[in-house]
């Protein structure tokens, strides 16, 4: 299973890509969708998706900035490129950012799938490191509702497998990503002193030390009195706007606080990825209006915000076990 | 082109004004110092001889009249010798008797030797006290005995018979003999002038002899001799007979004319100018009525015009100065000159390039305009939107037909690349026809049948869909969609040709020969002036193609009435070997 971020500022556009990746059953699902790079660039950092698909041009950071990111990150991810130019310049570009995919629009969903089972064969060398980096995500969503002895024993554990992995190129990669993802989230819950940033080359004692640091920070910040009440205010936004698509820079900033610190907070209240939590939000509300024998299942899904039916099918099936028709035939409808 | 000229030009003006300048002053001097030699020498030629005329035809004048008062005064101062009274009143002294030489003359036979030897006293005194230029005297009587002034015992009448005067007749005039030798026994071969006066009786007044007196040339010697006429020019004196009286050379005293160098002057005018040995000369003649004797001054006429020679070197020296002074000073003066005129010339040419490169500028500007008039990013995201709704709402042929209109405008504006190969112009065609597929649902047919090893062969970009739209337009359109396009290509020796057939209605005859006309007007200037609207594509295309490849390629078209057309593409055929 390949997870799928399409980002493209078009919502038809971002709509019918999503669509097609659901509709391809060739084994990729849409982990999520981002409306410009700044956002994409966020939730590659939270779901760690496999592959990217991304437009070149979007307001803010355009796709080349995103590729350049991912490149100089050596972040585990393959982009495929859409445009509407077959301008050699930008192709260049993307190609200098290891882009092999570059597919002109209006994308055909068979030149989609193709590219997709493609990217699939250069993922196979990313696998390894695409595991640990899960696992990195998941020690941070997790560091504040752990106890403090599991704590240390889990980033022990994880800080020494990454060192010990036989590739030393994809450790120093992979403590590179830590340490950045760590001190996000140091930043954003109000750290008193920014680590500096992961050193190149260092013996393996030093980077113990340095992520000893990193924990000692973690553990030195007061918790904070008033985490709870963010997290219920942009829960309160969410459950007003089940409607919209709700990302987590916006909500980020409307919590003023970084977009790691919030992830890693609603991990901490109520369990769940802010992405998750949003669609457990949306998809409560749509079990509500299947209950209304006369909205069909399209139109629960567009009022929930979810323009594709595919996308929406597989969430709620993902979220209850069941799919909304199956839903409604065990409800008697 | 219109740059480049301008360029040229201002660099031509640059170099070569200068040099023009040169040439210009150049060439203006040198004529005005011409023009001004051309009229010294006629004018100062003409003074000059006007001169030249004037002075010597006055002082020859002026000789003979002093001549003719000497010989006067001398005439003069015989009449008390001849005519007695007179010369005994004033010398009472015995041996002077006047009467003597009357007396003689009447009754010469009864005079004694005594009586003679007075006579020659008495002339002899006269002499002494009056001319010491004479040679000698005679008194003749009419029966021609002689009485010399150095008579002698040996004096013989026939001692004096080859002079001239001794056989002249006798007459009441005095004659004056030019120059001639004497030849008595006393000086012989002594030039002089015979003054032959007529002695009256002083009883009846009748001719009863004559004196004769020989005088030497010293006096007219004299009177000449303060006359210079520049530097080798002399007066000379020739009397009517054609004697040379005189001559600054004294050999030629007495010589006819025509025995010397002056034979060939003629003296007949009173001024000429003659040529004389190897030279041109002035000759200007005086001539007095009493000695018939003509005075002339002759002259050569370049040191008359010494000064015409003056003015010769003066002006070669002019020019000399004039021809350094433009050469050094208009170098100078034209570059403070032309400077100002260069610059501006350069800014009016500044000014037209920039012209030039405004009109570019504009026409880029308006093409950018064309273009912009569909914003890329627009156009293809529009399409790709109504593509996505039509993949959300399930309607594939909207798919296609978006996806085939974001390629074609694609493909036709992507960055003018030249040359492209066979197969991409055949894919973009695909992209096109599928659009004319979705457009003529049913009946419309398409059949790209070119063997895939022509696909790597170059050809102009743009060049098969634009005459396919032309056939579609023409053939397929008015079928209502029922009709067919045949794309089909075969090669010869070294030229590919790619066909587009339709069976459409045919080109109507009048349209093709415009077609024709219009396609050969573009072989051979590489455009056509009166190309009409419809033949835009075609025109468009062939001028392309000749442009790239030459005039043996291009498009050529047949047309069978009701039956269709068939479009020809001529291409140089490259890169198939490799394939084939």
């Amino acid at each position: 299973m390949l997870h799928v971020l399409v980002a493209e500022d078009e919502w038809w556009i971002r709509s019918a890509l999503v669509e097609m990746v659901e509709n391809m059953d060739a084994g990729f699902r849409v982990t999520g969708s981002a409306a410009n790079g700044d956002e994409a660039w966020e939730l590659i950092w939270e779901l760690w998706p496999n592959v990217l698909i991304t437009d070149i041009m979007m307001p803010g950071k355009d796709g080349l900035a995103l590729m350049k990111d991912i490149d100089a990150m050596a972040l585990p991810i393959v982009p495929i490129v859409i445009s509407g130019h077959s301008n050699f310049q930008y192709a260049q570009q993307a190609i200098r950012y290891g882009v092999s995919e570059y597919l002109l629009k209006p994308v055909l969903e068979s030149e989609l799938k193709q590219a997709l089972l493609r990217s699939m064969e250069r993922l196979e060398s990313k696998r390894e490191l695409h595991g640990t980096i899960a696992e990195i995500q998941q020690l941070l969503h997790d560091l504040p509702s752990l106890e403090q002895a599991e704590m240390l024993r889990q980033y022990t554990s994880l800080v020494d497998r990454i060192l010990q992995l036989p590739h030393p190129g994809s450790s120093v990669n992979l403590l590179r990503i830590f340490a950045a993802k760590f001190n996000e989230l140091l930043d954003g819950a109000g750290a008193v002193r920014a680590m500096e940033p992961f050193p190149e080359s260092r013996g393996q004692e030093e980077v113990r030390h340095y992520f000893q640091q990193l924990l000692e920070q973690w553990l030195r910040l007061s918790p904070k009195g008033n985490t709870h009440f963010v997290v219920k205010k942009v829960c309160d936004y969410i459950a007003g706007h089940y409607m919209d698509e709700i990302h987590i820079v916006d909500m980020a900033s409307f919590a003023n606080i970084s977009c790691s610190y919030l992830s890693s907070l609603f991990k901490q209240h109520t369990g769940l990825t802010f992405v998750h939590y949003v669609n457990q939000v949306k998809i409560d509300k749509a079990k509500q209006l299947l209950f209304d024998p006369g909205k069909k299942v399209y139109e629960v899904a567009d009022e929930v915000g979810f323009a594709s039916l595919p996308y929406f099918n597989r969430v709620f099936k993902n979220s209850t076990g069941m799919s909304p028709n199956e839903f409604r035939r065990n409800i008697g409808l | 082109m219109k740059l480049k000229k301008l360029q040229r030009l201002r660099n031509s003006v640059h170099l070569s004004t200068r040099f023009k300048m040169i040439a210009g002053f150049l060439s203006v001097s040198l004529f005005s110092v011409l023009l001004m030699a051309i009229f010294t020498q006629m004018y100062y030629t003409k003074a000059t001889k006007a001169d030249f005329f004037a002075i010597s035809v006055g002082a020859s004048s002026r000789l003979n009249h002093q001549m003719d008062f000497y010989i006067r005064q001398l005439i003069q101062s015989t009449s008390t010798l001849i005519a007695g009274p007179l010369a005994s009143s004033l010398d009472a002294g015995k041996s002077a008797d006047p009467e003597l030489i009357q007396r003689w003359l009447r009754n010469d036979n009864d005079y004694t030797r005594a009586d003679i030897a007075r006579i020659e006293d008495t002339l002899r005194r006269y002499v002494a006290l009056n001319y010491s230029e004479i040679v000698n005297m005679f008194v003749v009587s009419a029966d021609r005995n002689v009485v010399s002034m150095y008579g002698s015992f040996l004096d013989t009448d026939a001692n004096y018979r080859n002079e001239p005067w001794y056989y002249l007749a006798m007459e009441r005039q005095v004659r004056i003999l030019p120059t001639h030798l004497t030849r008595y026994p006393q000086f012989a071969g002594v030039p002089v002038v015979s003054i032959v006066i007529p002695i009256y009786s002083t009883e009846d007044a009748g001719l009863i002899g004559r004196l004769v007196i020989d005088i030497k040339l010293k006096q007219i010697e004299s009177i000449l001799g303060k006359f210079t006429l520049g530097q080798s020019g002399f007066f000379f004196i020739v009397a009517d007979n054609g004697t040379i009286v005189y001559h600054p050379n004294a050999d030629n005293w007495g010589l006819p004319r025509q025995l010397t160098d002056l034979r060939s002057l003629d003296l007949s005018s009173q001024t000429s100018v003659q040529p004389w040995g190897d030279k041109e000369v002035l000759l200007a003649s005086s001539r007095s009525d009493f000695t018939d004797w003509n005075v002339a001054a002759i002259v050569p006429y370049e040191e008359m015009a010494s000064g015409l020679a003056i003015a010769r070197n003066s002006t070669l020296a002019v020019v000399l100065i004039l021809s350094l002074l433009v050469i050094l000073l208009v170098p100078l003066l034209s570059h403070r000159f032309v400077q100002p005129i260069l610059r501006l010339t350069n800014t009016v040419s500044d000014l037209q390039i920039r012209e030039v490169q405004l009109e570019l500028r504009q026409k880029e500007a308006v093409i950018q305009a064309l273009q912009n008039q569909i914003n890329p990013h627009l156009l293809y995201n529009t399409l790709d939107i109504i593509k996505s709704m039509a993949y959300l709402e399930k309607v594939p042929k909207i798919e296609r037909i978006a996806r085939n209109l974001a390629d074609v405008y694609r493909y036709t504006a992507k960055s003018p690349d030249l040359e492209v190969t066979l197969g991409e112009e055949l894919e973009h065609l695909r992209n096109y026809l599928q659009i004319v597929h979705i457009r003529f649902p049913k009946h419309f047919q398409s059949h790209l049948v070119v063997n895939p090893k022509y696909a790597a062969c170059p050809i102009v970009r743009l060049t098969l869909q634009p005459l396919v739209e032309n056939a579609v337009k023409y053939a397929i359109e008015p079928l209502g969609g029922k009709g067919a396009i045949f794309v089909s290509a075969y090669h010869t020796d070294s030229t590919l040709i790619v066909e587009i057939a339709d069976n459409g209605p045919g080109i109507p005859e009048e349209r093709l020969i415009e077609l024709q006309e219009s396609i050969a007007r573009i072989t051979r200037t590489g455009s056509d002036p009166i190309v009409q609207h419809e033949s835009l594509g075609i025109a468009n295309v062939h001028a392309r193609l000749v442009l790239r490849y030459g005039e043996a390629y291009g498009l050529g078209i047949t047309s069978f009435i009701g039956r269709g057309a068939i479009v020809s593409i001529r291409l140089p055929l490259r890169d198939f070997a490799e394939i084939g």
